[in-house]
């Protein structure tokens, strides 16, 4: 998942982006609204957080353009305002839900999983496919009832294939959503860990989960192969 | 505040109604006083005319014969003198006969008259004991042998005839001067009205204004009442943008003082993640006091915009707007919203401030109800000016009993124990909704949880 912060205060921008790798997302931080207003238009972003004070264009504006544009992923707002009136016009521009600053980081990360989950139709922060049960709150992956060990990025693929299930996932755009924009790896990485991510998930070849689509990319099974 | 004001002072019309119309209540009767003694002056005088004239009528055709006895043998040209009872008379006399005209025939009371010195002449008029308009001369009349006696002509008028003119006169002045009078109060009440109606019309623009239908007086004033519209446009203007200003500057100064303050929790919050820092609580207590603080503090100076005359804000649309929102925030949680009510329904509040208070009291219920939200505005109790409001917020959680409630705000005004808790947003809703003059108290609600009513009075 990849997450875009757009925030003006140096240090904040940079623990939240800290906080936010830590719990194994993507992260691009920007520090305007117009640089901002790029990146959220023109990168394959999952979720924005957006500050409402920022310089130049406003956060408001930002978030109203993004909705303009038909773009659809969750946003979550930081204003230091804690009046209703800004939150309700925030909310009724597009943004999804507000955190009011100051913040624990871990309310921020937690509004940000909430926000993930919901736009990906999971009111619960458990999902449950076949055998496999993901607490996409606390990053618990059980199969059969029993803990599943998962590397940061195998975890990474694994939310991402289960928060778009039984839709064609590219290469690429597995590439673009769970790395930054500073991240360049090898195309073969993402086949190397989709391996195995296989592996683990399914042994003994019972239920095959993961489809290869050939020359098309993956293609998660919700209710298993 | 304010609401046994003094009765009002005598309206301005009505003070210079009364002034204008005493003045010329004086200055008519001194000009009615001038114009009656100049009437009877001129009408003396000509009455006195007209006596001399008969005098010397009679001086005209008197004869005095050889014994010195006065007598007038022709009938005389004029004919009251010899109509009997007519109110003129005439008569001569020397000391040793007299003549009296025809007119004094069977009057009892005729006037007498002495003889006069010669070269004398005596005037009188009804005054005390005399009854008549009187006129006397005395002469010398040279008889035939050359002797010269004592003559004395009178004419006398009875004094009915110039008082009947006297009053038919005074009669007609003052119905003229009571009918100027008339016309020109009805004047000077037509002009002033005119003239306070500019007036009348900046009240009910002040009145518009204050009810929130006009932003300013925009009417077309006389160039003397200018200044004072203007003055009144200017003032508003001000308010509106000091309070607009003040705003922008209190969301500044809130972005400016919380970023620095979201960087240092953040910061504990990242460094302590995993260890434990010793000082770590302790800062956590610190961070806390300071964002209470400024929060309370920015509270303070927004209540302080709050404008004295609020524009009326229609509720339902308001509370739409927030359950919209909110639906939005707890859609994880699958709570249902729903508003009730009359979507004409107005109350005289600062929008911000209705929102506010809400918005507290709409969360609450989503966020410690049962997953089911409603707000039902009705009408309250009419007033002078708009009716009262009543807002119904209930839930179907497990709902507070009256003591809890009342302690909950009264934890709430602390704030010392919760951060962002159930007390201090209510806390908030109670001193917004009682810095408008409403009440709010809880009981149960027919969806089986806390039910909160608010009402606000009549203003």
């Amino acid at each position: 998942m990849r997450i875009l912060v757009i925030e003006d205060e140096k240090e904040l921008r940079e623990l939240l982006g800290r906080a936010l790798k830590k719990i194994g997302y993507a992260v691009d931080l920007i520090e305007d609204g117009d640089e901002g207003l790029f990146y959220a238009t023109e990168y394959p972003v999952d979720l924005a957080i957006v500050d409402l004070g920022l310089p130049g264009r406003s956060g408001m504006e930002v978030v109203r353009e993004l909705r303009k544009r038909d773009l659809s992923y969750p946003v979550l707002v930081l204003t230091a305002r804690s009046d209703w009136q800004d939150k309700v016009q925030a909310l009724e521009l597009g943004a999804d839900d507000y955190v009011t600053k100051p913040f624990r980081l871990e309310e921020v990360m937690a509004r940000v999983q909430a926000l993930l989950r919901r736009s990906a139709g999971h009111a619960a922060p458990e999902v449950r496919f076949g055998p496999l049960e993901i607490n996409l709150s606390s990053q618990v992956v059980r199969l059969n009832d029993e803990p599943l060990e998962l590397t940061t990025f195998e975890y990474k693929v694994l939310e991402y294939f289960a928060l778009h299930p039984d839709q064609v996932v590219s290469k690429l755009e597995l590439n673009d959503h769970l790395y930054d924009e500073d991240a360049d790896p090898d195309s073969n990485v993402i086949e190397v860990l989709v391996g195995r991510l296989r592996k683990k998930l399914d042994p003994e070849a019972s239920w095959k989960p993961i489809e290869t689509l050939r020359g098309r990319g993956y293609r998660f099974r919700a209710g298993g192969g | 505040m304010g609401s046994d004001r003094a009765s009002p002072a005598p309206s301005l019309v009505l003070r210079l109604l009364i002034g204008a119309s005493l003045a010329l209540i004086i200055a008519l009767s001194l000009i009615a006083l001038a114009v009656d003694r100049g009437f009877r002056g001129a009408a003396e005088e000509a009455q006195q005319e007209r006596l001399e004239s008969v005098v010397f009528l009679i001086l005209s055709t008197l004869e005095v014969d050889a014994e010195g006895r006065p007598g007038v043998a022709d009938s005389l040209a004029e004919p009251r003198l010899d109509q009997p009872g007519s109110g003129l008379y005439a008569g001569a006399l020397t000391t040793n006969g007299r003549w009296k005209s025809n007119s004094l025939v069977g009057v009892v009371a005729s006037p007498g008259q002495e003889l006069l010195a010669r070269n004398t002449e005596n005037v009188e008029r009804p005054q005390g004991r005399a009854q008549w308009y009187r006129y006397a001369v005395g002469l010398g009349w040279e008889q035939p042998d050359g002797e010269i006696i004592d003559l004395t002509i009178w004419a006398a008028e009875d004094p009915g005839r110039l008082r009947r003119t006297l009053a038919g006169f005074r009669g007609d002045l003052y119905r003229w001067m009571l009918l100027a009078a008339g016309l020109v109060i009805a004047a000077q009440l037509v002009i002033l009205t005119l003239l306070i109606r500019p007036l009348r019309r900046v009240a009910e623009e002040v009145s518009e204004v204050e009810s929130g239908r006009k932003a300013g007086l925009d009417g077309r004033y006389p160039r003397e009442l200018q200044p004072l519209t203007a003055n009144l446009n200017a003032l508003l203007a001000t308010e509106r943008s000091n309070a607009s200003h003040y705003r922008q500057a209190l969301a500044d100064l809130a972005h400016a003082l919380k970023t620095p303050l979201a960087v240092l929790r953040a910061r504990l919050d990242s460094e302590s993640e995993g260890r434990r820092l010793e000082s770590g609580p302790a800062l956590d207590d610190t961070l806390t006091e300071m964002e209470l603080l400024i929060r309370r503090q920015l509270e303070r100076a927004a209540r302080s915009t709050r404008r004295t005359l609020n524009q009326p804000v229609a509720v339902v649309p308001v509370l739409t707007r927030l359950a919209n929102s909110l639906s939005r925030l707890y859609a994880g949680e699958g709570v249902v919203f729903e508003v009730l009510g009359d979507e004409a329904l107005t109350l005289r509040i600062d929008e911000r401030d209705l929102m506010e208070l809400c918005g507290n009291l709409l969360d609450n219920a989503a966020k410690y109800g049962g997953g089911r939200v409603r707000a039902q505005v009705d009408a309250g109790r009419p007033g002078p000016r708009s009716a009262g409001v009543q807002i119904l917020i209930e839930d179907n959680g497990p709902g507070i009993d009256a003591d809890r409630f009342e302690e909950m705000l009264l934890r709430g005004v602390r704030g010392d124990q919760q951060r962002e808790g159930q007390g201090l947003g209510l806390a908030i809703a109670r001193q917004l909704i009682e810095a408008y003059g409403g009440t709010i108290t809880a009981d149960r609600s027919t969806l089986g949880g806390a039910a909160l009513h608010i009402i606000f009075p009549p203003r």
